[in-house]
This record gives structure tokens, sequence and C-alpha cells, in this order.
């Protein structure tokens, strides 16, 4: 470990250099004086590392490395940027905003709900309130239900309220009333599907060999070089790529990483009456899911498929535009089919 | 002068070339804007306000039509240079021209104060909880890693390795910094603008380097740059010691501890900071939201700034009317509602030479043209007069 931790930089560094890079040499001449208390010293790597509350979203899952739960998105519904105190941002239809927070405990049940009466201009909430409030299951826990109408009737509020002693969690819809009720089953769908992302600690968290794989290259592809997480890449001209990548587990989902291919295609998400309809593969021994999601010619597309091994899965993706894509899907079924185990 | 040069001075000073650069102009505030959604603000903001020639639009016509246009920068220094030899130096002086010229004067030191803006403001924000007090606000895009010498108290001194020298370690090259009179040299490498550090065999198949167990996953940055975090590898080469290998990364939990000869340093990668010669102190922050929504109808901030020269000072900081000191400026930037009774109250502070420059230039403006359409109103009312005069002579 130490020797791991001295001479892989140190390599690293020096194989940059040899490489033809530039190195940049700075003299720091100035220092400010300062005065803060220290810090935790020696903490180590996977200390050091653990990933924030924020930052823990499960393997495979959204690239953004934010979202702390892992969840199924309702059909219709579609991922927002992050804002701050927002740690899921979600939107329905209908103009439906819903979203999840997750806070330090700071306050109190009754706090909360007297804020959001006050946001729909309502009179504040008595003490005996909370009592009244149904219960609702929500991350293993029992959450308090909130639902709140606006003085004015033109908003609905709605709010799982889980306080646990080390963190409160919040999930809320916000929006008109009749939209908000078109939402209801969905969201109850999607508080069932919410559960903790996978916590990454120190080491690879498995002592399973990494599965190695060997195919048959399509004459008019060229190998080029991979980017992050993938196993390799190709050019296959006319801007489009198909990739590789190899995932832990299920790598986050199967509905999850169909719904993100979806967005990047342009598409809204598929139902779970679709994705069962979609076509399967045999590769590889296993029944690969076969996802086509393809748009007019000028527009972006994407086909994958997905195949679950015993400790992986392994996805295999050609994206570029549709028009592109479509004279290339039997070459791209060629390579898939070639697909095999090499250890 | 050679015809040449004088063609060039006419072209550059010509009316066809300023209704040109203000038609480019219009093109790159509409795609930019587009832009704004695929890319977000920053980097559209980069790409096409302040680039020399950008390619759009993002989504091209017809699938497959791009242009290299003309960006911001160089529109608004064609434009500076057009006004400048048009609108000044080649105009025509006379009094009554004399309001145009004093208009485009304020035109022109309008493009410059954007400039200089652009070139030498420092902007980040200050976030304070009701009764916290800071002496230094944290930039929004920018980075440096910050080496930390333990004392008694704590940290007691530190070193930084600014955002140029953070970025330049990325691809093959490198960047190793030395600090004065310390036991310690660092080299930086394999800088990610966003990335996350993962357990090493989590992602198999990425090529990254381990360290310790772990390495560093570069991601696609985020549209939204605030959401960032980059990392990089260092390594510590300690005097009379062995090189000691780790990574840097913005969303560690805790500072990466180096020890070279006795002396004992925390290091770490983090937003940048930038020093304020005074401390603003948050007494209290106060908000309303618009009834029955969400939307905050006004927030501000009464805070105490304290210059250690004498009772603190205090100031109400509100939309449009900000906090200006000693060369400063913090706006009400937003909140953060945290659940709780403290609220969060985020200050936006900007060091900008050019300040009230848009002011000034825009008085000129004003004056400029207030003397225009005097001018032009008293030799009208002459004329008039004149005319009326001759027809009652006849």
């Amino acid at each position: 470990m130490i020797l791991s931790r001295t001479l892989t930089p140190t390599a690293c560094a020096v194989l940059l250099a040899a490489c033809g890079g530039s190195d940049r040499i700075v003299d720091v001449q100035e220092a400010r004086a300062v005065k803060r208390p220290a810090p935790r010293l020696d903490a180590t790597s996977a200390e050091r590392f653990a990933p924030p509350r924020s930052e823990s979203a499960p393997m495979g899952g959204s690239q953004s490395g934010a979202e702390p739960f892992a969840y199924a998105l309702p059909q219709g519904w579609a991922k927002l940027s992050r804002v701050p105190m927002r740690d899921i941002n979600l939107t329905a239809p209908g103009e439906v905003q819903c979203w999840v927070s997750v806070l330090p405990p700071s306050s109190t049940a009754l706090a909360h709900l007297a804020r959001w009466h006050g946001q729909l201009g309502l009179p504040a909430p008595d003490a005996t309130a909370i009592d009244a409030l149904p219960r609702v299951p929500l991350l293993g826990g029992e959450a308090m239900r909130v639902d709140l109408r606006g003085a004015d009737g033109t908003k609905r509020l709605i709010a799982s309220m889980l306080l646990a002693p080390a963190r409160q969690v919040f999930v809320r819809m916000e929006g008109a009333p009749d939209a908000v009720e078109a939402q209801l089953a969905a969201l109850r769908r999607f508080e069932e599907s919410l559960r903790e992302a996978p916590v990454v600690a120190g080491g690879d968290g498995s002592d399973e060999p990494e599965p190695a794989f060997g195919w048959t290259v399509p004459p008019t592809w060229k190998a080029v070089t991979p980017g992050p997480m993938m196993l390799q890449q190709f050019d296959l001209g006319d801007e489009v790529k198909c990739w590789l990548t190899l995932l832990r587990g299920d790598g986050g989902g199967t509905e999850n990483n169909i719904a993100r291919w979806c967005g990047f295609a342009g598409k809204a998400p598929l139902g779970s009456d679709e994705i069962e309809a979609l076509e399967r593969w045999d590769v590889l021994g296993a029944r690969a899911i076969y996802v086509p999601l393809l748009g007019d010619d000028g527009k972006p597309g994407l086909v994958g498929i997905m195949i679950p091994l015993a400790t992986h899965t392994l996805y295999v993706r050609m994206s570029g535009s549709s028009g592109a894509l479509k004279g290339r899907l039997e070459a791209f079924k060629t390579f898939c089919t070639s697909l095999e185990r090499r250890t | 002068m050679k015809p040449v040069l004088q063609k060039i001075l006419a072209v550059l000073a010509g009316f066809p070339l300023a209704v040109g650069l203000l038609f480019f102009t219009f093109i790159a505030t509409w795609l930019g804007t587009l832009a704004q959604k695929d890319i977000g603000l920053l980097e559209a903001q980069h790409k096409y306000f302040e680039s020399l020639v950008y390619i759009g639009p993002e989504e091209a016509l017809f699938g497959f039509l791009r242009f290299p246009l003309p960006g911001g920068m160089l529109l608004m220094s064609l434009l500076a240079v057009n006004l400048v030899l048009g609108g000044i130096v080649r105009l025509r002086k006379s009094w009554s021209r004399a309001g145009i010229l004093v208009m485009h004067t304020g035109v022109v030191m309008l493009l410059v104060a954007g400039w200089v803006r652009l070139e030498y403001a420092e902007d980040g924000s200050i976030g304070l909880l009701e009764g916290e007090r800071g002496d230094e606000y944290v930039a929004f895009h920018e980075y440096e890693v910050a080496v930390g010498e333990i004392g008694a108290e704590g940290v007691v001194r530190e070193w930084v390795v600014a955002d140029e020298a953070l970025r330049a370690a990325s691809g093959t090259s490198t960047s190793t910094a030395s600090f004065a009179g310390q036991p310690l040299r660092l080299t930086l490498s394999g800088f990610a603008l966003n990335a996350r550090v993962v357990p090493a065999g989590v992602m198999p198949g990425t090529r990254s380097a381990t360290v310790d167990g772990f390495s560093v996953q570069t991601l696609k940055p985020e549209a939204e740059a605030e959401f960032n975090l980059p990392a990089c590898y260092v390594t510590a080469f300690r005097e009379g010691d062995s090189a000691q290998g780790g990574i840097l990364w913005l969303g560690a939990r805790q500072p990466w501890t180096v020890r070279a000869a006795d002396r004992t340093y925390v290091i770490e990668l983090r937003k940048r900071r930038y020093p304020l010669p005074f401390s603003i102190e948050l007494v209290k922050f106060t908000h309303e939201y618009h009834p029955g929504t969400n939307m905050p109808r006004h927030f501000q901030s009464d805070v105490l700034v304290h210059d250690g020269t004498g009772a603190p000072q205090p100031q109400r900081v509100r939309m449009n009317e900000p906090l200006r000191r000693d060369g400063f400026v913090a706006y009400q930037h937003q909140f953060r509602d945290t659940g709780s009774t403290q609220l969060y109250s985020e200050l936006q502070v900007v060091k900008n030479p050019a300040d009230q420059w848009p002011l000034w230039s825009l008085i000129v403006m004003t004056a400029g043209m207030l003397a225009h359409f005097v001018t032009k109103l008293v030799r009208w009312i002459v004329r008039e007069t004149e005319t009326l005069q001759a027809g009652a002579t006849r």
C-alpha cells in the first residue's frame, strides 16, 4: 500500500513528462497568515473520499454524481438540474414539481409544517396538527404525510417528512391542485422506489474477478482511445461511436439506465410495459435487452444492449444521428453477437 | 498616407462595418442565449461572448449546418476601433457635432469598461448564517491548491497554487510548485474539471492511475459550472524523505496530510478564496415570499462591516442596494432556506476596477445626447424664426 501510494503517482508524473507534456514551474513566495482550527489530520483515503451525502449516487446511474438515492423515474417525469436544497429535482406532467431534500436534523416537524402553511397563506398550525398527520412508508421508515391546499386554491403541496436522528428527508410535490391529483399514484410509486444509494468504501467491494471479453470488429470500424468508464470504443464514421462499458451488479437498474439513454436520445422515458416489449438478443449466454432509440434522420439517436451477467452488466452502445445509426444496425448486431467471454 | 492604409482605415471607420458588427452582435446574442439551455450559462458566456470566433449554433441547422461566426470579444473590439476611428478621429469637428463626439466617447468608455470587467474583475460569494462573520469570499468557477502549515493553534500559514497552474496540469502536462523555504515540493498532474474519486476497480476499464486504492474518474463537466468537482493527482517531494502520492478532490471530506522535515502540512483542492480588507458580519436576514408561492418577494441582509479602525458600521444589503467599500461591491445574491429558523444569506462579492465606469459612460452619453438635441433644437428655432421674419418682411 505504501509502495503504491509512493511510487504510482511519481511514476505517473515522470511518464507524463516523458510523453511530451510540459511541466509548469511555480514558485510560491507569498504565504498568507491564517488562523484556523486544524482539520482532522492523517485521514485515510477511504475517509477522505467516502461519498458525502449529496454525492453518493448509485454506481452506473446519473453521472452528475449528486443524487443521494436510487429510484425509478415514473413515466412522463423528467429529471432537472440539481439546485440548492433539491438533492433530486424532478418535473412531472402539468408543470408539477417534485423534489427530494436531505437536511441535517435542524428543525421540528411542526416548524416545517408551519413554514409550509406560511408559504401557502394558511394560518399557522397548532401543536396537535403533527399527531393528526397520516404516516406513509419511506426509505424503510415511517414518514409523515402533509397534504395542503393554498388559501387561494391555486396550489397544492404534498410532502413526506422522514425525520431521523441523523438526517431529515423530505419528498415534496407542488403544483396546481388538479395536476398534483393526477400525479398522486406516480408519486407513491416514486416514493416506494426510493432506496439508499450504495455507499462506496475503500477497496473495490468485491472479490469477484473482473470478466474480460473478446469480439470481432466489423471491417469499417476503427478502434479509438476509450473514454472514462469505457472498455473499448470504436469510430464508425459519420460521427457515430460505439463503446462498451462494464458495471458491477445491475449497473444502477435497467429502468434507470434506459430512462437516461432516452434522455440522451431526446425521447420520453420508456414505461415498464414498453421495456417489457423490447426485443431480446442472446448474447454471452444471457438474454440481452436491445434498446433502439431512433428518431428522424437528423435527430440524435442511441442504440444499445444491456447484457446482464452473473456479477456485472455489460453495455454496448452506439450513438450518432438517427440516420447514420439506421445504416449500421446490422453491423451493430453482428458485433454484439460476436462477443465472447475470455476468462 | 499610403492608399492601402487609407482604404483599410476607411473600412475600419466605415458605417457599413458598424452595421455589420451590430448584426453579428445580434446573432451572437441570439445563439448564445439559446445555447444556455444546452451548455449552461458559463460555457455559453465563454463560447459566444468572450471568444474571437465560435462555431454555432449548438443545434445544427438541418442536422448538419454549423458556421464559424465572430464572437463577442472580436465584435466588441472591432466596434471600439470603428467608433474611435469613425466616430471620434475622423468625425468632422464642429460645434454642431460636439454632442455626437461626446456620445461616441461614452460608448467607447462603456466598451472599455466591459473589457476591464472581463479581464480584471474578481468575483465570488460569501455565505453567512446570522451571527457569522467572514473576511474572504469564494470564487464561483476558479480553484486552487492550498497548502496549510499546522502550528500550535491549527493552520497558521497558507501557500496557494493558483487556478492557472492547476488547470495547466491536465493531459500529459504537469505543474510543479515549490514554497519559499519549505521542505516540500508538489507536482500536480491529471487535472480533471469534473470528477469523482472512486475505489479502484469499481469502474472496470478506467485507465486512471490508482493511488492508495482510489482513482480519479473523469466526468463530463456539469452544465451548471458551479457543480463541477475538480480533481488531480499530486506527488509531494519531501526534503530528505521519499515522495508521497495522493489525490486532491474538491469533494474530499478531509484534506491530505503530508509531513516533511518535522513539519505537518494539510493540502486541499478548493474553490479559490479572495481575502477582503474588512469583514462582514450578518446580523439579521429577512425575506418574504409572494403569497402562496416559493418565489421570494424580497430579501435583505442587515450586516455590520468591521474594518478594524473603529466601531463596526451597519449596512443593509438588498436588491439594487449593494455594499460598496474599498473597491469591493457586495450584492444580495441569494439565500438558502435550510428548513430551520436560521437562514443562510449569500452575498456576491465583486472586485471590479471598472465598477462605476458604466455609470460614468452613461452620464457622458446622456450629456452628449442632450448637447446634440439641444443644438439641433436651437438651430431649428433660429431657422424657423428667420423664415418667419423673412415672410413678415415680404
